[in-house]
């Protein structure tokens, strides 16, 4: 297996799991009394775990040497 | 008080069974599936729990990731006896990847079990707005 196709299953990895965990997250916090509400803090929740996988990545490539 | 104890030792083995339990069944279904689901490709890439030789960081054997690693994966109760019967193969290519699946479900089990202490016997009982959809349940 190359380099590449070990970083692409790492990378779908990430992102299933951040999308996994911040369904399952708001599934606990929110009930479902709108779904609006719902769908709005799922979305919230999701970009907030791909800002913070961003930050991760930018530091390792820019202080990794 | 000791049901409660009981309900919360249910939900760390089996995820979901809090929500169930106290009646919301739509979340307990949810959360079920989603958990053993990352669970079971956990497994499928040979993820596997190790505990940890020491407990103790400042040991010279000490590894402070495996030690906070396995107090998340902790968590889940059932899928922590699975992966201790099933054999491990930690020198397979995803093995590490497969043990971080693991922690995610695990983690997730977490606040899935934070959640049902919260909503349903802690102080967010009687909040107007954390109602839960709850169905009768049988007396």
């Amino acid at each position: 297996m190359t380099h590449m196709m070990a970083g692409l299953v790492y990378l779908v990895s990430m992102i299933v799991l951040s999308v996994a965990f911040a369904f399952g997250y708001s599934v606990c916090k929110n009930p479902f009394v709108s779904n609006r509400i719902f769908l709005k803090k799922f979305a919230f929740r999701t970009a907030k775990l791909w800002g913070f996988l961003l930050i991760i990545v930018l530091f390792v490539h820019f202080f990794s040497k | 008080m000791a049901k409660r104890i009981s309900v919360m030792l249910g939900a760390w083995l089996i995820p979901g069974l809090g929500f169930w339990v106290n009646g919301a069944r739509k979340q307990a279904i949810i959360l079920f599936i989603l958990i053993e689901l990352l669970f079971a490709v956990g497994l499928c890439l040979s993820g596997t729990i190790v505990i940890p030789s020491t407990f103790n960081p400042m040991a010279s054997e000490a590894n402070i990731v495996a030690i906070l690693s396995f107090i998340v994966q902790f968590f889940n109760g059932g899928g922590l006896i699975i992966s201790q019967v099933l054999p491990a193969n930690e020198t397979a290519s995803f093995s590490d990847l497969g043990s971080f699946w693991l922690m995610v479900s695990s983690g997730l089990n977490y606040f899935a079990m934070l959640s049902v202490w919260d909503h349903f016997y802690g102080a967010k009982r009687n909040s107007q707005n954390c109602e839960f959809e709850q169905e009768e349940v049988e007396k």
